[in-house]
């Protein structure tokens, strides 16, 4: 019964319960909006590994990224890979992390240098304009364009060299790290060498299990590293996550300390409406225990109607968000959402044991009052 | 159906501050009231009869003195322990009748029930002896805001009782009533004690509750004494028509030369907002209904 009168006289004060939630709800937002375009971010800058059609990667030995990693291996090293038992096919890539100047904005950028038209590594959507870029040309994302202005046609630059915008590309924007194409041979001239590639994706041969494949080239061919692509979207999620844990651990708690703030003035304000029926709970011979338990219920259910309203919230973001800012891509995990459900009921009991003193000091000699 | 003891205070006292600052609210106080009994502990305002009701409720610890309910020494019984007492041996009736407004008369009847052995589910046949008892049956699913002060009070009689507490502990009941509701209260307390034989301790100014008490006692300065039954001075309170004892009452006014007497302070401000509306209190405020 006790548990009754707990649900219903937080309800009761509908416009009280109403307020906490869209404030701790908002709280919760703030949360799952961080966690969502952080894990939207970092996936995307996955895709292009896990789009570019390669099984396996294979690039300088010691290396096992493409975020934030330079990798250079020599061209000779594609008779060799061609020798091993299961390659099907192979194309080299070159890859530099660099600024992209289009529209008076600077946009750094992934840059993959590509030799032929439909070859892996290359662009695999481009609804505007041409998919391979010849010399003195480039494919840069169809946001990227959107956002500094730089269409069909329109010049682009990297370092000192400038580059026809000649097709859009979807798929290959994040804000950290959009992915442009441009012809091998300029990128080459860019990074002023030759004779080398950054990356040599290769296709097995039908059956033949990429990591299977990729064990074997590190076994018969010196001085290079070979990852399935699985491993090596996993190594680049890993690094990217890694740098991005202390900021969104950060970000996290401090909303979870603006969430338990929220909930205990929720719960003092409560508490205070409510004071009188606890002494007269006390009286009739409810214990301090039970009083507890009535605060901690309602923290939690309004912790949880908070947390399902910061839920929707996001939800409704994620909708309308590609309208409203283009360039962020959210990604709710479920994951993520355990994650702060779990921070909604440790804020849940910190809010409760903030009252846990105001609660004892009722005192049920007041019900003669 | 008066049995043996239920209630012992020994030698009752409490004492609040210290020094020349201190204050005894209740001096030295012993009481023994047995099962079916009807005492009602009378006396002005800051005598003490609060506090005394408190402490037998377990509410508050005495400076000195013991406590035996059933024979279990409640005032050295620690704090974990005395919600549990409360609930079990006690009942209790409040002037603000402290109903919780979130629930319905029957949930505010059963509350109680869940410390209680068999809990809400062993009580719903006493919840539906009790809702036809005090005739509260068609207002089960009422919230207390939407009753009268005497369902109110009636509720708040039912949860009393919803424990079967051998002891019954009521704070100025008809305190919030009018005279028909009031006498009507009086009548119910005095069924529980000779029905159930339960014992009713009633802390009230109200001289009507006298009529149904095996024992009236006095506070006066924190300390208790007898007070004969047969001495009354009765007037009538000129605003509800209520007999008051004189003798007993602490509310007055003085009007056109004449002390009036009230049963209570809602009647005596009700009278200082217009005198002029009691045009009937030309008969004097005693003697006519001296016993």
């Amino acid at each position: 019964m006790i548990e009754r009168w707990t649900i219903k006289s937080l309800f009761k004060a509908r416009l009280r319960v109403i307020g906490s939630t869209l404030a701790i709800g908002a709280a919760f937002a703030l949360v799952i909006a961080f966690r969502a375009v952080w894990e939207g971010e970092t996936r995307q800058l996955a895709v292009y590994l896990e789009r570019a059609g390669a099984d396996v990667w294979v690039m300088q030995e010691h290396v096992s990224n493409m975020h934030m990693a330079s990798s250079f291996i020599t061209e000779g090293k594609r008779v060799e890979l061609a020798r091993v038992e299961g390659v099907g096919s192979l194309a080299g890539i070159l890859y530099l992390n660099t600024m992209i100047q289009a529209g008076g904005r600077q946009w750094f950028s992934y840059v993959v240098g590509i030799e032929e038209p439909g070859q892996v590594g290359g662009p695999w959507s481009v609804p505007q304009g041409r998919s391979h870029p010849s010399r003195g040309e480039i494919v840069i994302p169809e946001t990227l364009s959107r956002l500094t202005g730089a269409g069909i046609g329109d010049q682009v630059q990297i370092t000192d060299h400038r580059f026809t915008v000649v097709g859009l590309s979807t798929e290959t924007f994040s804000v950290t790290n959009p992915v442009a194409f441009v012809n091998v041979v300029d990128l080459a001239d860019v990074l002023s060498l030759s004779g080398y590639d950054s990356y040599i994706l290769i296709q097995s041969e039908p059956g033949v299990a990429p990591d299977a494949l990729a064990k074997r080239i590190r076994e018969q061919v010196d001085g290079v590293q070979a990852l399935t692509t699985a491993e090596f979207v996993e190594n680049d999620l890993q690094l990217a996550r890694q740098m991005g844990t202390e900021v969104i651990a950060l970000m996290t708690s401090i909303c979870a300390v603006l969430a338990a703030l929220l909930v205990g003035f929720s719960l003092f304000i409560h508490t205070s409406h409510s004071r009188r029926d606890l002494v007269i709970l006390k009286t009739l011979g409810f214990s301090n225990g039970h009083v507890y338990k009535t605060v901690l219920i309602h923290a939690v259910v309004l912790t949880g109607l908070a947390f399902a309203f910061g839920v929707l919230l996001v939800g409704v973001l994620a909708i309308v968000g590609p309208w409203l800012a283009p360039v962020l891509s959210l990604s709710i995990t479920a994951r993520s959402l355990a994650e702060v459900g779990g921070a909604g009921l440790a804020v849940a009991i910190a809010a409760t044991l903030m009252l846990a003193r105001r609660v004892a000091a009722v005192d049920p000699m007041s019900a003669f009052q | 159906m008066k049995n043996s003891s239920l209630l012992q205070a020994q030698n009752l006292t409490k004492q609040f501050g210290s020094g020349r600052t201190s204050v005894r609210a209740v001096d030295d106080v012993s009481l023994d009231i047995g099962k079916g009994e009807v005492v009602v502990i009378m006396g002005p305002s800051g005598s003490g009869k609060t506090t005394l009701l408190s402490m037998i409720g377990g509410l508050m610890r005495p400076t000195s003195g013991s406590i035996f309910i059933d024979d279990a020494d409640i005032s050295a019984m620690s704090e974990a322990r005395l919600p549990g007492i409360r609930a079990r041996y006690i009942g209790f009736i409040f002037q603000a009748f402290n109903l919780l407004d979130a629930l319905t008369v029957e949930e505010n009847i059963l509350l109680p029930a869940q410390l209680a052995p068999g809990g809400v589910k062993g009580a719903r046949g006493r919840v539906e002896d009790l809702l036809v008892r005090l005739d509260l049956a068609a207002r089960r699913g009422a919230y207390p805001g939407t009753l009268s002060g005497g369902e109110k009070q009636r509720v708040a009689i039912a949860r009393a009782l919803i424990n079967q507490a051998p002891l019954v502990l009521a704070d100025e009941p008809t305190g919030n009533l009018d005279s028909q509701k009031g006498s009507d209260v009086t009548m119910i307390l005095h069924d529980v004690a000779r029905d159930q034989g339960c014992a009713v301790v009633v802390v009230t100014h109200d001289a009507r509750i006298e009529e149904v008490a095996d024992r009236v006692l006095w506070l006066a300065d924190g300390r208790l004494r007898d007070r004969k039954s047969e001495i009354h001075s009765w007037a009538r309170d000129p605003v509800c028509g209520m007999r008051v004892d004189e003798w007993t009452a602490v509310h007055f006014a003085e009007h056109g030369g004449r002390r009036l007497a009230f049963c209570s302070p809602r009647c005596l401000q009700r009278f200082e907002a217009n005198p002029e509306a009691y045009g009937s209190v030309d008969a004097p405020a005693g003697g006519a209904l001296q016993s």
